[in-house]
């Protein structure tokens, strides 16, 4: 009984704890709501639409038919005047998610009973989302196709039946009139047609030939612009908002206030966490190009990219150290800022397969900024929008007004 | 130049003048107007919760601003004057996982001074606060009275003209408390301003040149403790102790008081203690408790300290 009694109480204390301290109790039930709800979206996309550029080269009625109803797809029509490179120009620049090329002679080639060919161009440096285009087109275009095969069927069937016609009659007809010749020579053409036939339109009247629009190698360099985002952003807000708790805790900030300005203490944590984020990178940088990648590495552009990086989550580390009473909710604060960004980033789902609105959050919140800078700065050697250092003094002025109220 | 700095020179080192300040619709401070003269110690006291901590972080710049009033540092807004001050916090303001040497370093360059100079000016201190202790030890190696020594050091190392000191003998045992003590005397000697807090109100009473009491966010005394007793009438205590007391009783000798202006300061079962400005007013008591019929022993009839006397301010 006494054991009893023990257990209860070790374990009522734990419970009061938690309904006590309020902010583990948010941070306890949201966190699997935001993560769940996210997953169960990403994983069951009810609405969402790629945008696919069409170059129609062939412009007749089945091309231009067949691809304005492909289900989860937005067709957009481009101007046929060097259609190819402008395609190619616009999955870039990220104005259209992919491109279908339809070449001459589509149509004919069908009604012919030969296979087809698409051409589909995609962002091979998106990984999730180029996983994904194979299986989404082929499973885009099964009603076209199954239309074709039916279409078949008939043309089949009506063959035979000649056949069948032409075949009775000479059984009729034992001496050679003319009329028996005729038909033996429309029954001899029809078996031609049907030996002839290609046997891949049988089994695949379209075919889709998916080309990169980068080179292929530039997949595998492409794993940084994922990987050292996502990392910076764990591990630095994890370790600038433990930083400050430990010297609120410790009182160190108290000293701090009493000899200066806040300005100091708060450049130094952003400086220190930065030459964090440059030692993270190099070390990822060097394992990449161990591996036989390549970039274009601008050194301007790189320290841009690894300021932007380190400046930013080390202010959001530092407001949510200022905001968190302890190292528990500064850790699952982290988490759950970190942990949705990283589902939603593009790396594991494509976004272009995301719900609009959560679409519209990532592209709101920092990592998809930084996997963007970071994409530009070491596969194409461009700097990017210095929008970023708006929204760090904003930062620096909400972490500064945090530290000069808090005891 | 000459000019200002001879006016810098006459400036006082602290002086706050209708200072006021509210934490959640709560009035904490109002109208806090006190000046601290060269090498003048004072302490502040009050009951718990009366405003001293947060009146001491106003002046520290821990709390960046009052709602209302003026602090001025050698004349100054104390924005100018930070290096001025040396305040040390009630709780140990240290980093644990770090040397004793590695905090004085840090906290000499938080000060703005070289680790030259920080080592040794707390070469000089700790060996006035006796704390030689081997400097690669960790803060958390210490006992509970040589943590409170080191945070005293390291407010002091970049030698300020005012020290702010926030319970400095919290955690302190009579020993360690007169070394302090002494130590603070010396500083006192040599110039500096000293204002703290404190609940050991007999001890401070010996050491200080001035008491603030807080009451109720506002200063209800400032002086000696000469004067505190004639403000409060309050020359003698007189304590006794009764073979029965009713409640009936009780209650008669409580409306005495009251009617008489005498107070109970503490009571605890046939135990009573009272504040008694003049003899006659005992022979008064006496006569009331002999018609009570009333039997006592008699502990004491003594001058009050400091303790005492602030129990008849609250």
């Amino acid at each position: 009984m006494k054991q009893i009694l023990k257990l209860y109480a070790y374990t009522k204390k734990d419970t009061l704890l938690l309904v006590q301290r309020k902010k583990y109790l948010y941070l306890f039930i949201l966190l699997p709501l935001i993560i769940a709800t996210l997953f169960l979206f990403a994983l069951n996309p009810k609405e969402y639409d790629i945008k696919i550029g069409i170059c129609d080269f062939d412009q007749t009625q089945i091309s231009k038919s067949a691809f304005q109803d492909l289900n989860g797809f937005t067709p957009v029509q481009l101007d046929p005047n060097n259609c190819t490179n402008n395609m190619q120009e616009q999955i870039k620049k990220g104005e259209i998610d992919i491109g279908l090329e339809i070449g001459k002679g589509f149509a004919e080639n069908l009604q012919n009973l030969k296979q087809s060919k698409l051409t589909i161009y995609y962002d091979n440096t998106d990984i999730a989302f180029s996983n994904l285009i194979s299986w989404k087109i082929d499973q885009s275009l099964e009603p076209f196709k199954r239309e074709i095969i039916d279409n078949l069927n008939q043309e089949l069937n009506s063959k035979v039946k000649s056949i069948r016609g032409g075949v009775n009659l000479a059984i009729e007809f034992s001496d050679f009139s003319k009329t028996l010749q005729g038909k033996i020579q429309k029954t001899d053409d029809d078996l031609k047609a049907l030996e002839e036939m290609n046997t891949e339109f049988l089994t695949n009247p379209v075919w889709t030939d998916k080309r990169a629009v980068y080179s292929e190698d530039l997949k595998k360099d492409a794993g940084i612009i994922y990987i050292f985002p996502i990392l910076a952003i764990f591990i630095i807000l994890m370790l600038s908002s433990t930083s400050i708790i430990y010297d609120k805790n410790t009182n160190f900030l108290t000293r701090v206030k009493v000899s200066s300005s806040p300005i100091l203490y708060i450049l130094a944590k952003l400086i220190f966490f930065t030459a964090l984020v440059t030692i993270q990178f190099v070390i990822i940088l060097i394992l990449f190009m161990l591996y036989g990648a390549q970039y274009a590495i601008q050194p301007l552009a790189l320290l841009q990219l690894i300021l932007f990086i380190g400046i930013i989550n080390t202010s959001l580390g530092l407001i949510i150290g200022l905001i968190a009473n302890n190292e528990g909710i500064a850790v699952l604060f982290s988490l759950m800022i970190s942990f949705p960004l990283m589902l939603i980033s593009g790396i594991f789902f494509p976004t272009q397969a995301l719900p609009k609105i959560i679409q519209w959050i990532s592209t709101v919140l920092p990592l998809h900024h930084q996997i963007t800078a970071t994409k530009q700065t070491l596969l194409f050697g461009q700097t990017f929008q210095s929008t970023w250092v708006y929204f760090a003094i904003f930062l620096f002025f909400a972490i500064y007004y945090l530290i000069r109220k808090s005891e | 130049m000459k000019f200002f700095k001879k006016l810098l020179g006459k400036s006082k080192p602290l002086t706050t003048s209708k200072v006021a300040f509210s934490y959640k619709d709560q009035e904490i401070l109002r109208d806090i107007s006190i000046s601290l003269k060269p090498g003048e110690l004072v302490a502040i006291i009050g009951k718990s919760g009366c405003g001293k901590s947060t009146f001491l972080k106003i002046i520290a710049g821990i709390i960046p601003q009052p709602d209302q009033g003026k602090i001025k540092i050698f004349g100054k807004p104390k924005f100018f004057s930070k290096d001025k001050i040396g305040f040390t916090p009630q709780e140990t303001a240290m980093i644990p996982d770090l040397s004793i040497l590695d905090n004085i370093k840090i906290f000499g360059l938080n000060s703005g001074i070289t680790e030259r100079k920080a080592t040794r000016k707390a070469k000089k201190l700790l060996k006035m606060l006796k704390l030689e202790e081997d400097k690669n030890k960790l803060p958390s190696q210490l006992s509970g009275g040589q943590r409170v020594r080191l945070n005293i050091v390291l407010s002091l190392l970049h030698d300020p003209e005012i020290l702010i000191l926030d319970e400095p003998f919290t955690g302190l045992d009579f020993r360690n408390r007169r070394l302090l003590w002494h130590f603070l005397e010396t500083l006192r000697k040599r110039g500096k301003s000293i204002i703290l807090t404190s609940h050991l109100l007999a001890e401070t009473q010996e050491h200080v040149d001035r008491l603030i009491i807080l009451k109720n966010g506002k200063i209800f005394f400032s002086g000696n403790l000469e004067s505190l007793k004639t403000k409060l009438k309050i020359n003698y205590i007189y304590e006794l102790r009764f073979t029965h007391l009713s409640q009936e009783n009780l209650e008669k000798i409580k409306k005495y008081c009251e009617y008489k202006d005498l107070k109970i300061l503490d009571s605890y079962q046939r135990y009573l203690m009272f504040g008694i400005n003049t003899e006659r007013e005992k022979s008064y008591l006496i006569k009331l408790l002999n018609k009570l019929n009333l039997k006592f022993n008699e502990i004491s009839f003594r001058e009050p300290n400091l303790d005492e006397t602030f129990l008849k301010a609250e």
